[in-house]
């Protein structure tokens, strides 16, 4: 096992051993220290990282269950869960016919993609190939271990840029100087292409501190559409205010707090809620740019 | 104005300041003109030398104008607090309130108030002859019912009406201020003792705390800072003897919070239930001081914790 901290915020553990192995010491870690947690790689991130090599199977996983705000027994209930595994050369067709408006947009969330990845051009016969998934685990195979590198590299840097964004950009802070007391900071606007069924059930899955969300808060009720929450991140202990409308969630990140807690959830909302849901800032640009 | 849960203040300071950052829910328009809030309440002189303290200030080199905006929540403007926004000047802004050149080339003071209040606020105004725009926040929205706006852009913005959903007004930008009620206090209150928790943090004074969740404290006065650690200093102290009794101690020597037990001295394995059950007893303390039973002693929640760790 070998542990690279050259970034002492974000650790890459690497491992020639069993990755069952892994997975219970990185669960176990994870779970004892509030210092530490996972990357969560949104889709939007994973489907990047698919057209940086040759794109060779693909993972879906969505599970609304965890949210269940919605009668899944009537006749007009969503998909309630869907799971897939597809490997090969067709991964990114297979995807585009489940993202057309009359399949399953909402719930075609990519969990893990299969990349082949030429450090040096396809020409070259080192190689790696690659699955990485939503939670931050990469498992490679192949000829190069340079390339793995390389890509897990790519992964990281787009990971820690999006993080770094959101705590300078968006984290709402309150500055004094000689007497002006200004603000700094926005909300993080999640937009839902479909609206929130029932506000009520939505915010205690979300916020009962459970996985994935981890998230404590008592949800108060403004109107009849409209929620409050006051939350802590158990993961990091950071503190995050949330409003929340049918149509969408105004995520406040205090100054201070901790970027991965606004990835976490966008990431576990596509996962359990809506695979289109977008995160916006006030003029409409996007806040992820991966 | 619907059922904002807010002051009339604090829903005016967060829903301009809103509409500004590009609040989902809320008109982008604002936003579009590029105006920027700079300052909350800051005082400054005039080119008299008498003081004006806008309770905020919004910028826009965009369409260079620059928006001074008073709430009133009452029926009255104050004659004298009026003149002296009238004798400020494109100088003023610039080297008194630190406006840049391009958003200072105009301005205007806009009074903000109720409906049902602007006969009175517009005679205010008509009778000191200023060109002061007057907006009045109704049930659907905010209207533009006296005088225009330097730039006409606003003067359409607001005219016949800027809609605004006042039930989705955000309210975290600043969340609180010395006329929240206890309940308010409270839904932030306790969020903050559990981050102090994941800090390991033993003991934290009723000052730090104040600062800490109060945006405004370092510019409030003395005596709405009073009012203000007043009613944090009531909420910390029904918190330690009441619901969360087995987490909290209340040191009235020390003017300041232990935290006696912390969920993350226990196993992980056990830390959900101890989080669930301080939602519960969250949930119970905010409905408590919401439906005014806050003194009456009320049901003692038991948390079951471990006993050799609980406070005194």
């Amino acid at each position: 096992m070998y542990l690279d901290f050259t970034n002492p915020r974000y650790w890459l553990l690497h491992s020639m051993g069993s990755s069952n192995a892994m997975d219970w010491l990185i669960d176990r870690l994870v779970t004892a220290s509030p210092e530490l947690d996972r990357a969560w790689i949104p889709a939007d991130l994973l489907e990047r990282v698919s057209a940086m090599g040759s794109f060779r199977g693909l993972s879906l996983d969505y599970d609304r269950r965890v949210v269940p705000d919605v009668d899944f027994q009537s006749p007009a209930a969503p998909v309630e869960f869907l799971k897939m595994q597809l490997w090969g050369n067709k991964a990114g067709d297979i995807l585009r016919i489940l993202r057309e408006q009359e399949a399953f947009p909402h719930e075609t969330t990519l969990a893990k993609v299969k990349v082949k990845f030429w450090l040096s051009g396809e020409v070259d016969g080192e190689f790696s190939l690659d699955d990485i998934k939503y939670d931050g685990k990469v498992t490679a195979r192949g000829t190069s271990f340079q390339s793995h590198i390389a890509l897990v590299s790519h992964v990281y840097e787009a990971y820690a840029q999006q993080i770094g964004k959101l705590e300078e950009s968006y984290a709402l802070g309150a500055y004094e100087s000689d007497g002006r007391l200004s603000l700094e900071g926005a909300p993080v606007n999640l937009l839902l292409d479909r609206p929130i069924s029932n506000l009520e059930i939505f915010c205690e899955s979300i916020f009962s501190c459970g996985e994935p969300f981890r998230l404590w808060g008592v949800p108060t009720r403004l109107a009849e559409d409209f929620y409050r929450v006051q939350a802590i991140d158990l993961h990091v202990g950071s503190p995050l205010q949330f409003e929340i409308a049918p149509q969408f969630l105004r995520v406040y990140l205090p100054a201070g707090s901790c970027g991965n807690s606004v990835v976490r959830l966008y990431t576990n909302l596509q996962h359990h809620y809506d695979s289109l849901i977008r995160a916006e800032e006030g003029d409409g640009r996007r806040v992820f740019e991966f | 104005m619907g059922d904002a849960s807010l002051s009339f203040n604090l829903t005016m300071l967060n829903l301009w300041i809103g509409m500004c950052r590009g609040a989902a829910g809320l008109p982008k328009d604002l936003r579009k003109l590029g105006y920027q809030d700079k300052w909350i309440e800051y005082p400054f002189s005039n080119q008299d030398l008498e003081r004006v303290v806008p309770d905020l200030v919004l910028a826009s080199e965009q369409v260079n104008h620059t928006v001074l905006l008073e709430w009133k929540s009452g029926a009255n403007t104050e004659a004298d607090q009026l003149r002296r926004y009238s004798r400020l000047n494109q100088n003023d802004l610039q080297t008194r309130a630190f406006i840049s050149r391009d958003a200072a080339r105009s301005h205007d003071v806009t009074v903000v108030g109720r409906d049902e209040h602007a006969d009175r606020l517009r005679m205010g105004i008509e009778r000191g002859a200023y060109t002061f725009p007057l907006l009045v926040a109704d049930d659907d929205g905010l209207a533009l019912s006296h005088n225009q706006f330097q730039i006409s852009q606003l003067s359409s913005l607001f005219s016949p009406k800027l809609e605004i959903n006042w039930s989705r007004v955000p309210s975290r930008f600043v969340p609180l201020d010395s006329d929240s009620p206890l309940w308010e206090v409270a839904e932030v209150l306790a969020p903050k003792i559990l981050h102090y928790m994941s800090e390991r943090r033993p003991r934290v004074t009723l000052e730090q705390i104040c600062a800490d969740v109060c945006n405004t404290w370092s510019i409030m006065g003395t005596p709405v800072k009073d009012a203000f650690r007043g009613k944090v200093r009531e909420v910390l102290v029904q918190a330690a003897h009441r619901h969360f009794g087995a987490y909290l101690r209340w040191v009235g020597a020390a003017h300041s919070i232990e935290i006696v037990a912390n969920p993350l001295d226990l196993e992980p394995d056990k830390r959900t239930a101890v989080y669930r059950r301080l939602r519960t007893a969250q949930k119970k303390f905010i409905e408590t001081l919401r439906s005014g039973r806050a003194a009456d002693g009320g049901e003692q929640l038991e948390l079951d914790f471990d006993s050799t760790s609980a406070g005194p």
